[in-house]
């Protein structure tokens, strides 16, 4: 039996020491003397959030396949830990073995979201481990970043080793082959990130220098040493259906914050909407077989005991066969009480069809994401949704027998004016309308709206990188004209509305498009107490403040700041196969309320067509949805 | 078919809360392909009773839950098919059939069977201070044997135990059935302390407890009653608690809450303690406990 790294008294003081304790079910054990490689999977926030996501699931079973290699997991360690860990010496511990990470051969930290790099300085200085890569040495685990945030790795560049651009399926081999090799060598680590340097996709932020002009913008960034490369291209798994993912997924002791299964249908979008990141970085987009699916689907489940099961992509009603997906796996898993949860999917005959089949109708909520409240700005942003596409999906469904709709709207988009502000509250009040004109028999009960803003944040790779973000006066201002126009309108009974914070999309925004210069204030942020900024109850938007003032950080050269057409973003040596030229054209085509047609219609000639293969490869048709 | 299951909880699972093994054995029956019965309506949950909830950092070898299976399994496999399953920290000990329940008939729930249960306290290899002094636990209590007879042996042992609003006064006496230094001083089997930890130091108390919905006594109110009372510090992290075995007394069985409360209340309680796997089950079971 494992002897666990936290001591009784430590562990039944805190809250839900399961976090700690490891041993799940599908969890890895190995024996570590007959292991060449250590490697610590870590998402730096706390378990629950991050034992949801499937990203490491695949990766840890596609490591641990290797039988030189034993993947283990660690996770934030929650605040009431934090402080006695320090006090009590004890460093931080990987799940499965209970060994201290300082002790592994990689610590590999997956960025999701720009609110937790403080969380990123906590575990390597838990773990005992120096902050800045600089100051590492030979004993010290490589430290390696990759995810979302890695597509601008420049605000934490300074703190890691080096980072994988890209999908994880394809040269992590080469990163461990590589490792092995030079230690066979009696290479050192400056040794090895030369040769990792070498390997596709990999960024070495040690090897690259940056220069600056006198307005604060990039004058040059240029490779220092010999193996760097000047442009990295970001790695894609073209082959989905012949490739790692997990059969026996890990299962928590502990609720997660997704209870179930993921099946990841595909990966991409055709859409093209022009705020979304995620719809550019994945591109092109890629279909997993149905074949596939279907087995894995059934191999999950046995081997969990999951009760539920949820498909995962970013518009699911884009996969082509999803309708015989869909009906297999409710026939297969109805009399085994599995539930299927369908997010992301678009309101038609088919979808109603499906949610009444999966869901209790009286309880569940359809939502729609018009993201902009007026067609102008839906144009602008280039968001295919019309308003008589959701009026007519809203009384479909309410025929049906729902009455609760969710309603996703962004404020501060480029060119945005009062008037479109204005339409989102209004947009909701017809929602709320087209209820109300059914016949009362056909009605059940009050409808019930909720209609949330987000704050618009430009991020990287998408055409709107170029564009300012509002600040946060002018955030809450935009906020407030939503909240006054709904008071005004028939059904603002029938409507709840809320909002996010307007301080956290502003250091979002900081983040998302910063540069090198930031290490510094996340690192001083961090010793003046910030971790888990991602919390409402943690964040300390005062301590950000006075850090960025005493660094001479200016939030607005980086937030509401328009880019001029050839500066150079910290961002620009990554090749996402989407190209710059494209996303200006974009940029110019949004401005003018041009819309682009979508990958199946029609080829708009992104670029990510250099990865030969997905949607770029098949035959397009005009009258694609 | 309807199966009471006994298992053993131990090791780092003595850290994963009651909930979470309720959970854990949902999906438990799902993987080993036994299929539960699940409840109507538009939640269907799977048809799983536990006995008493264990405390967090507690462990037990004597843990019960009731499982309506949709079919009958040999009960053997039964066993063999949870055990292939388990995580680390969780054994299936036996498996014994209870009648098929009637349409309509009001079930006896295991959680109401249960009304004693037998505990194993013993002193981890630990320090506690007090007063500036640090030293062993277990030299702290080093008198704990000698003094707890002495301690047990008073008409009656007020404590403070929690109440909604702070804590109310009880007396523990008539909720201890019996306390030794060894197994056998309180009738009790060495089977119930197959999975747990033993400490060098070797310190260790064994009582006989009232456990239930009607009175419930945890071997830490005692300890820590006993500690005031002597001036030694209370660690409650500083003692294992190990649940044996839970029992059904007879004498109890077939009333509801209030007629057991006036039962005890009225002395007429006469403690006939049998172990949950042989009450209502069928002869015929299947697993470790040598007397099914």
């Amino acid at each position: 039996m494992r002897k666990l790294a936290l001591p009784d008294d430590i562990l039944l003081r805190i809250e839900k020491p399961a976090r700690y304790i490891g041993g799940e079910i599908n969890s890895v054990m190995k024996d570590r003397d007959r292991i060449d490689i250590r490697f610590c999977m870590c998402f730096p926030d706390v378990y629950e959030v991050g034992m949801s996501h499937l990203g490491i699931q695949i990766l840890y079973d596609m490591f641990n396949r290797r039988e030189d290699t034993w993947c283990e997991r660690v996770y934030s360690p929650w605040m009431d830990l934090d402080p006695i860990l320090r006090e009590r010496d004890i460093p931080l511990f990987a799940l499965e073995s209970q060994d201290p990470v300082r002790d592994f051969d990689f610590l590999g930290i997956t960025l999701q979201y720009e609110m937790c790099y403080t969380n990123i300085l906590q575990i390597l200085d838990l773990s005992h481990i120096p902050l800045y890569a600089a100051e590492r040495g030979e004993n010290d685990p490589i430290v390696i970043g990759g995810g979302p945030c890695s597509y601008n790795p420049e605000p934490i560049a300074d703190f890691f080793d080096f980072f994988y651009i890209g999908e994880g399926e394809t040269v992590y081999g080469q990163v461990l082959d590589a490792y092995l090799e030079n230690r066979k060598c009696g290479g050192t680590r400056a040794d090895y990130l030369a040769r990792v340097a070498e390997i596709e996709g990999m960024y070495v932020p040690s090897f690259y220098e940056t220069a600056y002009r006198e307005d604060g913008t990039i004058a040059s960034f240029v490779p220092v040493h010999p193996a760097a490369k000047p442009v990295i291209r970001k790695q894609v798994e073209m082959s989905l259906s012949d490739t790692f993912y997990p059969e026996k997924p890990i299962v928590p002791f502990l609720r997660p914050i997704q209870d179930r299964v993921v099946l990841e249908i595909q990966r991409g979008c055709i859409r093209g909407c022009r705020f979304c990141q995620a719809g550019m970085l994945y591109r092109p987009i890629r279909a997993r077989d149905i074949g596939f699916l279907k087995e894995r689907a059934k191999k999950m489940i046995e081997n969990t005991g999951q009760d539920e099961i949820t498909l995962s992509s970013l518009s699911s009603s884009d996969y082509k066969e999803l309708p015989e997906l869909v009906y297999y796996l409710i026939d297969e898993f109805d009399r085994q009480k599995v539930n299927i949860s369908l997010p992301s999917l678009r309101i038609d005959a088919f979808a109603l069809d499906v949610m009444s089949k999966v869901q209790d109708i009286r309880k569940s909520s359809l939502t729609f994401a018009p993201e902009a409240g007026s067609q102008r700005m839906r144009n602008v942003i280039n968001k295919g949704l019309s308003e008589e596409n959701i009026l007519r999906g809203a009384s479909d469904a309410f025929r049906s027998g729902w009455n609760k709709v969710k309603l996703y709207f962004m404020l501060g988009l480029p060119t945005e004016r009062e008037e479109d502000i204005r339409e989102i509250a209004e947009l909701s009040d017809r929602i709320a309308g087209v209820y109300y004109s059914l016949p009362k028999e056909e009605r059940s009960g009050k409808v019930q709206i909720v209609t949330s803003t987000s704050f618009f944040v430009p991020k990287p790779f998408t055409p709107f990188q170029w564009a300012a973000m509002s600040t946060e006066e002018e955030f809450l201002a935009k906020q407030r004209i939503v909240s006054a126009r709904l008071k005004e309108l028939p059904n603002a009974r029938s409507i709840r509305y809320n909002w996010h914070d307007a301080d956290v999309s502003v250091m979002e925004g900081i983040f998302a498009r910063g540069d090198r210069r930031l290490s510094r204030s996340i690192h001083d942020a961090y010793r003046a107490g910030c971790v888990y900024d991602a919390w409402t109850d943690y964040f300390k938007y005062d301590v950000w403040k006075e850090v960025f003032r005493k660094n001479g950080v200016d939030p607005g050269f980086y937030t509401s700041r328009e880019r001029g057409v050839d500066e150079i973003f910290p961002w620009d040596f990554i090749d996402a196969g989407v190209t710059k030229e494209f996303l200006r054209r974009e940029y110019q085509k949004g401005i003018q309320e041009v819309v682009t047609p979508n990958c199946r219609k029609a080829c708009a000639g992104c670029g990510a067509n250099v990865f030969h293969g997905g949607v770029c490869y098949e035959e397009r048709k005009e009258d694609a949805e | 078919m309807n199966v009471r299951i006994k298992f053993s909880k131990y090791g780092p699972a003595k850290f994963i809360g009651h909930l979470d093994v309720v959970r854990y054995f949902q999906k438990a029956f799902r993987r080993s392909g036994l299929e539960v019965a699940y409840s109507a309506g538009f939640n269907p949950h799977p048809l799983l009773y536990f006995a008493a909830p264990l405390g967090l950092g507690e462990t037990s070898d004597a843990e019960y839950m009731d499982a309506e299976l949709l079919s009958d399994y040999p009960l053997p496999e039964i066993v063999s098919r949870l055990n292939a399953v388990m995580a680390e920290g969780f054994f299936i000990r036996a498996a014994a059939a209870l009648p098929q329940w009637k349409p309509n008939e009001k079930k006896e729930s295991i959680m109401s069977l249960t009304s004693c249960a037998d505990y194993m306290v013993s002193v981890k290899d630990m320090d506690a201070e007090q007063n500036g002094v640090r030293k062993p636990y277990s030299e702290w209590l080093a008198g704990l044997c000698r003094e707890m007879g002495e301690f047990l042996g008073e008409a009656e042992i007020i404590a403070q135990k929690a109440a909604k609003k702070g804590t109310r006064p009880v007396d523990l006496k008539p909720m201890i059935f019996a306390w030794g230094n060894s197994p056998e001083e309180i009738c009790a089997s060495d089977a119930g302390l197959s999975h747990a930890d033993r400490y060098k130091n070797g310190l260790r108390l064994f009582f006989r407890l009232a456990s239930g919905s009607v009175d419930n006594l945890k071997p830490g109110l005692i300890m820590e009653t006993y500690c005031k009372k002597y001036g030694l510090p209370y660690l409650e992290s500083a003692l294992q608690f190990h649940r044996m075995e839970t029992y059904c007394d007879l004498s109890l069985k077939d009333m509801n809450q209030e007629q057991e409360r006036a039962a005890i209340d009225a002395g007429e309680r006469r403690r006939e303690f049998v172990p949950l796997l042989r009450v209502n089950t069928l002869p015929e079971g299947c697993g470790d406990d040598d007397r099914i």
